[in-house]
């Protein structure tokens, strides 16, 4: 959150870089690169406009934008290389309590659910001649919310009696003393990555506060 | 003989803590997002979308009235800032829920009006504590730029003043009034379909 | 004094909150390795017996419980819902929101992780109920790409994978097609080959016709019949409509007479021509959305029926949302009186019930629900009265939609759809998962929709609706027309046929 120095933030967009590379995601990469890349240019020109005004705006969208390209080149990254099953098993080897494990796994696996949900509402809406644009969201929130999250949270809350249901007749009580399908065990690589990382973030810290 | 029914959550409330904490999140995500697409709505995202989610919450601590829903629900809502490296904001946001928790759970989740004002805390103590350390950074950025954009020590000041300071508080105090609209909008919304329907 | 597997002595529950006890002085014994069959309308108590069956009931719903219930000779006042799982599986009725995990194998290894077992175990009981059920194929596959039919195989493996003595099945043929349900017999038959005590709650019940051993009948929480199998196949058309039972054999059924052909006035209402559909680059959604259509080209009278069949994918949703404005052609004509309709403007005039009545209802109460939407129209309390009255849901026009049961909700989605006044309406699936009654009278409301002048189009796979209701019968396969053909009692086999079909393999195979 401090690395506010121009060549701490390059080198932290550079790590994730490689991070991205890793994953294969090589159209986000170019995007987010080109995004980030230019607004680093103009960040660094930014002494030769003579307007204070346009120099405060360009400095403040840098920021947001440096910020916002790396985290969702990150958030690329972790969306790519894990599924669900890795993250529970990471949860149950940290030895995550169940009021945090259970509700993050539900949710994980919901969401999927909420997408398909969302289109069908859509469509049935459309169909009622009723609009959904943003515009509808900011003249009439309320009447948004009751046509399309009432009918949204209704069948949620249904759900989740019928899922709690399935689940504890099926034996689900503790999710931290279930099994664990996946063992995790931190391989070489792993240690390598994590200590060079680790080893990154020091300097940077250093040079930072230098 | 009858169903004994616990005090403690128990299996089946963290995964209805779980399906609504997604609403939650789907909300947040969209709502957030498309506002995040204007100014305005970057700088008043966390009002905006307290707004929105309010119905999620009362929704579940309706349904869930055991101690630490709020919490757990509110803990999940604030995890996407590990995303933006905003760990400090998330640990803040934590311990805002707490406070607000301990609230609600002092009254037992009994009173619509408490579980109102509850939402509320925790929103504003959320949008106090996580958007601190951003503002607190964008400051600390511009006071590190301040030669290369040829500004006076008085330019700067008064820069941080009309706009940083004032922005931050502003916005925590917006996120009272959202989160209050919210909460209070979405019980009448719960009464006048979940309840009439017998789902509540 | 042997064990029975199942046994329930006096047996009497009542949901708090209610007034009267959901079922109550039940006596009940089951032998081991019999084969159930428990009927009886909505509210009759079924779905609470199975619940005391599976430990739900007292252990997760909260109510009074007072009697004694005995699995495999013990008495389970003691257990824990947890003990359960390993004596009885549960398969409900919708297997989307069955679901834990998001793939199939952590699906049915679900059961066995929360016993605790040895990975290596797992594994291998999870390889023998993909197996024994059937579903190999299905491994490591996202269940978000299932099928219905698929996801419920998966709901099953789970409860086969815990290795329990005692199976109960809810309604578990509402949401499948015709081929789906032909795997469920395949299943349940394998299931009662493997000596499992198996109960299923149904109405539809033509596939358990090899099956069954018994049938017990419950009315107002209690038991009011129970037949041993040879009673249960004799039962005559007029008891199976007393028991609101649909009929036990599908190939003696007759279309029902009605009108033949059109009436005098009909004209020609909907003409579609050459019309092609293909998705640009649009992700896909959801396996209903998956179909392509290829050149299209029929035409349609008011005062048809139209029964619309054919596999998943091929091309049936597609089409009527096709039709309904939701999507766009890339190729083709769609007319209405034979006036071309470009997507827009066939949004309100061709209308499509969907088949799960949860979205489609947003009021707070069925007179406010005719409201919703655009113009004055909406306002008109005189009309909103007399189509409210048409479909018997006046006396309950203060009550909110979600409240309704699952007939009223349908009729009320029909309500919209004659408020907006279209000339042609589409319905999917409306009457999956209803009993005889309710489906008999979908289909009078259907008629009565017809003969007013508009044109009528089902998708459906139930075969005893399809008679009730239909004129004509369009089979569609992989995006074609293959088929167009008026229902007679000559045709009405060629229908089965088809139905029962399922060969041409829709990629999932």
């Amino acid at each position: 959150m401090f690395m506010n120095k121009a060549m701490t933030a390059h080198i932290i967009c550079a790590v994730a870089a490689v991070y991205l590379l890793a994953a294969k995601s090589y159209k986000p990469l170019a995007a987010y690169l080109t995004i980030y890349i230019v607004v680093a240019l103009l960040m660094a020109n930014v002494d030769k406009i003579h307007n204070t005004s346009a120099m405060l705006l360009i400095v403040s969208l840098s920021y947001f934008v440096q910020k916002l390209v790396v985290l969702l080149m990150m958030g690329s990254f972790f969306v790519r290389m894990t599924t669900i099953p890795y993250v529970l098993s990471a949860m149950q080897h940290m030895k995550i309590p169940d009021a945090a494990a259970v509700p993050i796994m539900v949710a994980l696996r919901f969401f999927p659910t909420i997408r398909e949900d969302y289109h069908s509402l859509k469509d049935s809406l459309r169909i009622r001649k009723v609009s959904l644009s943003p515009l509808q969201f900011i003249i009439h929130p309320v009447r948004m919310v009751e046509y399309l999250f009432v009918p949204i949270l209704m069948k949620s809350l249904r759900t989740s009696d019928e899922l709690a249901a399935s689940a504890l007749s099926r034996g689900f009580e503790h999710m931290n003393e279930q099994t664990i399908l996946y063992p995790l065990k931190l391989k070489t690589l792993d240690y390598l990555v994590g200590t060079l990382s680790m080893l990154i973030v020091a300097i940077l810290f250093y040079l930072q506060f230098k | 003989m009858n169903t004994i029914k616990t005090e403690k959550l128990a299996a089946r409330d963290f995964i209805t803590i779980g399906i609504f904490a997604a609403i939650s999140l789907v909300i947040f995500f969209v709502i957030g997002g498309a506002a995040g697409m204007t100014l305005v709505g970057t700088v008043a995202n966390v009002p905006i979308t307290v707004f929105f989610t309010a119905i999620a919450y009362m929704l579940l601590v309706s349904k869930v009235r055991k101690k630490g829903t709020f919490l757990i629900m509110g803990t999940i809502s604030a995890l996407p800032g590990l995303m933006a490296a905003n760990a400090i904001g998330v640990a803040a946001s934590i311990v805002g829920w707490i406070i607000a928790e301990v609230v609600a759970s002092a009254n037992h989740y009994r009173s619509k009006k408490v579980l109102i004002f509850t939402y509320v805390l925790g929103c504003t103590l959320h949008s106090a504590g996580f958007t601190l350390p951003m503002y607190l950074s964008n400051a600390q950025y511009l006071i590190d730029r301040q030669e290369i954009l040829h500004l006076t020590d008085e330019a700067l000041a008064l820069y941080l003043q009309m706009f940083t300071w004032p922005m931050y508080f502003g916005m925590v105090a917006l996120t009272i009034v959202t989160s209050f609209l919210g909460a209070f909008i979405s019980t009448r919304i719960l009464k006048k379909h979940f309840e009439k329907a017998g789902l509540l | 004094m042997k064990d029975y597997a199942v046994e329930l002595r006096e047996v009497s529950y009542q949901y708090q909150g209610h007034s009267q006890p959901a079922i109550h002085g039940i006596d009940l014994k089951i032998e081991k390795g019999s084969f159930v069959l428990v009927s009886g309308a909505s509210g009759s108590g079924k779905t609470t017996l199975s619940r005391c069956i599976n430990g739900l009931v007292p252990h997760f719903y909260e109510g009074t419980f007072s009697g004694e219930v005995y699995l495999n000779g013990r008495n389970t006042g003691d257990y824990a819902l947890r003990d359960f799982g390993t004596i009885v599986g549960s398969v409900f009725q919708d297997p989307r929101s069955q679901f834990f995990m998001t793939d199939t194998t952590n699906e049915i290894a679900f059961g066995c992780v929360n016993m605790k077992l040895p990975r290596e175990e797992v594994w291998q009981r999870t390889k023998d109920s993909l197996e024994k059920i059937n579903i190999s194929k299905l491994t490591d596959k996202s269940l978000f790409q299932l099928s219905s039919g698929e996801m419920q195989k998966v709901s099953i493996a789970s409860c086969y994978a815990m290795a329990p003595d005692i199976y109960v099945f809810d309604e578990p043929s509402a949401n499948l097609d015709f081929r789906a349900i032909m795997e469920l017999h395949d299943v349940l038959s394998e299931l009662k080959s493997e000596g499992k005590t198996v109960i299923v709650l149904e109405h539809r019940v033509f596939y358990l016709a090899d099956l069954l051993d018994r049938m017990i009948f419950l009315e107002d929480g209690v038991i009011r019949n129970d037949f041993n199998r040879q009673e249960t196949l004799s039962l005559s058309d007029g008891d199976l409509r007393q028991l609101e039972l649909r009929d036990f054999s599908l190939d003696a059924l007759m279309p029902c007479p009605r009108p033949t052909a059109l009436q005098e006035e009909s004209r020609l209402t909907l003409s579609l021509s050459h019309v092609s559909f293909a998705y640009g680059r649009r992700k896909r959604r959801s396996e209903a959305e998956v179909a392509l259509l290829h050149d299209v080209s029929f035409e349609a009278y008011s005062g048809e029926i139209i029964g619309i069949i054919g596999d998943n994918g091929a091309g049936k949703t597609t089409l009527a949302k096709l039709c309904c404005g939701l999507l766009k052609e890339s190729a083709g004509i769609i007319s209405i009186h034979e006036k071309q309709l470009p997507q827009k403007k066939r949004l309100g005039q061709i209308y499509f019930v969907m088949q799960d009545s949860d979205y489609q209802l947003f009021g707070d109460s069925v007179l406010n629900e005719l409201r919703i939407g655009a113009g004055n129209k909406s306002s008109n309390d005189a009309e909103n009265q007399a189509i409210l009255k048409k479909l018997s849901l006046w006396e309950k026009r203060e009550n909110h939609p979600a409240a309704l049961s699952r007939g009223q909700k349908q009729r009320l989605t029909i309500a919209g759809a004659l408020k907006a006044d279209s000339r042609v309406l589409f319905f999917d699936e409306p009457t999956s998962g209803l009993d005889r009654g309710n489906m008999l009278r979908v289909a009078a409301e259907l008629k009565s929709l017809a003969r007013e002048s508009r044109v009528v189009f089902v998708i459906t796979h139930d075969y005893e609706f399809i008679l009730a209701a239909c004129h004509r019968v369009l089979y569609l396969n992989d995006g074609k027309i293959e088929q167009d053909f008026p229902l007679t009692e000559n045709s009405k086999d060629t229908v089965l046929r088809l139905l029962r079909k399922g060969g041409a393999s829709s990629g999932q195979d």
